[in-house]
């Protein structure tokens, strides 16, 4: 498929008419378009989406008339926008244009039902016109909308083309396996019941023979629970798969970013130290104001009671009185009439005057015994206010250290948050890494479960065919039915070899053309793989071995351009199959590749590199492209150019295009 | 159709059964015209249809 013209009236910022001629000349197979962000290059790509698939991805879909021409319309007035693609395709000239009418009611602009028309040139230069019911399939046949996304595609698909969940559907479609893999599933098998051979298979004559019946309906259960079992192993295999290349990834992280990691480390073991040291600290901050409260007392009076004791040491204080005797006591041994000795106290005893001698060594006569008792005392209250010092004073030393210590680790988490700084969280990846592994172990576990399932639905169709073969093949209606299945699996046999041989040698040359491209795009030392649903992962070598490596957004970008690239020039070989007399080409079409913004986020030289690569291996390239980008693809695909074209912005709802 | 043809199957028919069926999934794959079911029916008939002729 060649695009030869795309012409727009009235298509969004694009006013008036419009008309691109694209470069069909084998050597100066490249158009460029070079416009700046918001001149309109996104609305071109759209054109071509919008013209073929009556679908456009941009802000405001419903309403693709030209701002300007809108607002100038009058009421119950109509005009059209349309856009117009000419290409060739298997040798003939189409025509593909889509119109529509739209109309200012009560002064609301509605857009009426798009209009669609496809017509070709014959050979004698007579333009035929498509029926409206057919045109959907013709644009099919020119380029099916699923496969289309390989072809125009922005900025934003490069980034995910390569790993869609549809790209094995459409890589087969592409490289033409697809028809080979439709063949075999709708042959399909015995046990399945809507394939070509399990219809034969069910139209076999049972009347009468429960026992067959009950065969068959066996058969097809457990076909049912395999088919089950398989779509399950697809997704564990994949989910596998998956958590195994993660588990991969994260080694190399890890493996890489040991030394950080272990600063990381250190650096949680500190915060660690440095929160138990500060709650150690609120405690002895405690303990010391609770010793303090406590003590202060005994530790403040003590030069007052020095004092007192100092002055209490000079008095003389004799050996005269009876210990801690007072004068009350003494009162209540007269009251009483008797001595604690027994002797009566009367008036002249002997006894009597002995305690009124007594009284003369007690307070108020005598503070002797007073004096002696409280410097006893103040001896065990010095005692008290010692220890109390001592332990105040040692509690503030354990503070003091303690602060000492929390200023040096602080200074430590310095110097490491230096070390480490923008460089990722290691126990993130640690965590993750503990996590994936516990995956991969549980989908191991289920795989080996699916297969021992599989094992056991596998040896029931076995089983049950044989009772079912031994019992239908006895009617000559059947012998006819098992003629049938037998060419059709025969068939679906040679399909399924070719299919093998022609899928591991199309991904083994796919693979090989990619690298060679990607080694043409990349400055550095990588390669890709491609695993068998075609994925592509980039690989680093680490100690002679290779793993899958991360991707930056450039690098991303260069290795799905170095896939699609890949993948054109695949296409463009022709697959042949010997097919009883006749050669079949299984290939498809070769496609333009048509670009907007290829080159946002590669750098220079992937810049200059991709220019380089692309129009080697596509039939036609087309390209909208930024001037700044523009600098660094111009020399080395300038002589590739065969139309160039400059975007110029009016305003908001007005951009120009100009031919140079 | 004879013992020996439902032993041994007849070569030319099976190799116009092939280039049929990857007409038809050919054509499908393009046009996207017929379903599944659709497709089924149609290669059971190429089947059918060739078995049934005789060269």
């Amino acid at each position: 498929m060649l695009l030869k013209t795309l012409q727009m009236v009235n298509f969004r910022q694009y006013k008036g008419e419009t008309k691109i001629n694209f470069s069909c000349d084998k050597d100066k197979n490249v158009t460029i378009i070079l416009g700046d962000n918001t001149f309109g290059k996104t609305t071109l790509l759209q054109a071509f989406n919008w013209c073929l698939y009556g679908m456009v991805m941009l802000p405001n879909p419903d309403m693709l008339l030209n701002l300007d021409v809108a607002s100038s319309l009058h009421e119950c007035g109509t005009t059209d926008v349309e856009v117009e693609i000419t290409l060739i395709h298997s040798g003939i000239e189409y025509m593909l244009t889509r119109t529509q009418e739209y109309q200012k009611k009560n002064g609301n602009i509605i857009g009426l039902k798009p209009q669609m028309r496809v017509s070709y040139k014959e050979k004698d230069g007579q333009t035929e016109n498509i029926k409206d019911t057919k045109y959907e399939t013709v644009i099919n046949t020119i380029l099916p909308k699923d496969l289309s996304t390989y072809f125009f595609f922005d900025t934003e698909r490069v980034g995910t083309i390569s790993n869609r969940k549809d790209l094995a559907e459409s890589v087969k479609g592409l490289l033409g396996l697809s028809v080979l893999d439709n063949s075999i599933k709708h042959l399909g098998t015995r046990q399945n019941k809507r394939t070509v051979i399990g219809q034969f298979y069910s139209s076999m004559d049972t009347d009468g023979d429960s026992k067959a019946k009950d065969a068959l309906q066996r058969i097809q259960d457990a076909q049912s629970r395999r088919e089950v079992i398989s779509t399950q192993s697809d997704t564990v295999i994949s989910e596998l798969k998956y958590y195994e290349n993660r588990k991969e990834q994260l080694e190399t992280i890890l493996r890489d970013n040991q030394t950080t990691a272990a600063l990381q480390k250190k650096k949680e073991d500190i915060e660690h130290r440095v929160t138990q040291e500060l709650k150690a600290q609120e405690n002895t901050t405690k303990a010391l104001i609770n010793d303090f409260n406590i003590g202060s007392l005994h530790f403040y009076s003590q030069p007052l009671l020095k004092q007192a004791s100092d002055f209490l040491h000079k008095v003389e204080v004799g050996d005269k009185g009876i210990k801690d005797l007072t004068r009350p006591t003494l009162l209540d041994l007269i009251n009483r009439g008797n001595c604690v000795c027994g002797c009566e106290l009367i008036e002249g005893s002997d006894a009597l005057k002995n305690i009124y001698h007594e009284m003369s060594y007690v307070p108020p006569e005598s503070i002797g015994n007073t004096v002696r008792n409280y410097r006893e005392k103040l001896g065990s209250f010095g005692k008290d206010s010692d220890r109390i010092f001592k332990g105040i004073q040692s509690r503030y030393e354990e503070l003091y250290r303690s602060k000492v210590r929390i200023q040096d680790w602080n200074d430590e988490l310095d110097d490491i948050s230096v070390k480490i700084q923008g460089k990722e969280n290691m126990k993130k990846f640690e965590a993750e890494l503990l996590d994936v592994k516990g995956r991969i172990r549980e989908f191991s576990t289920r795989k080996e479960r699916l297969i021992r399932e599989d094992e056991t639905s596998k040896n029931d169709i076995e089983r049950y065919q044989k009772i079912y073969d031994s019992l239908v093949a006895v009617s000559s209606k059947n012998k006819v039915v098992m003629t049938y299945i037998k060419y059709a699996e025969e068939i679906c046999n040679w399909l399924v070899s070719t299919y093998k041989e022609k899928e591991i040698f199309i991904r083994e040359e796919l693979e090989e053309k990619v690298n060679s491209i990607f080694e043409q795009m990349y400055h550095g030392h990588r390669r890709v793989s491609i695993d068998s649903k075609y994925q592509v992962t980039l690989l680093t070598t680490v100690d002679d071995q290779e793993v899958a490596s991360g991707e930056s957004e450039g690098l991303n970008r260069v290795k799905n351009f170095a896939f699609i690239a890949g993948l054109v020039s695949l296409a463009k070989n022709k697959i042949v199959r010997k097919a009883g007399e006749e050669e079949f080409d299984l290939s498809s079409e070769p496609y333009p590749l048509v670009m907007d913004a290829p080159f946002s986020n590669a750098d220079e030289i992937h810049t200059s590199n991709i220019s380089r690569v692309l129009p080697e291996v596509a039939e036609q390239v087309i390209m909208f492209v930024m001037k700044k980008d523009w600098r660094y693809a111009e020399p080395v695909i300038s002589t590739r150019v065969g139309s160039r074209y400059t975007l110029n912005k009016i305003s908001e709802q007005h951009s120009v295009l100009k031919g140079e | 159709m004879s013992d020996a043809e439902f032993n041994d199957l007849n070569i030319k028919k099976l190799k116009q059964m092939k280039v049929e069926i990857l007409k038809a999934e050919q054509e499908n794959l393009k046009t996207r015209e017929k379903s599944n079911d659709t497709m089924v029916e149609t290669i059971r008939k190429i089947i059918i249809d060739e078995v049934k002729k005789s060269y």
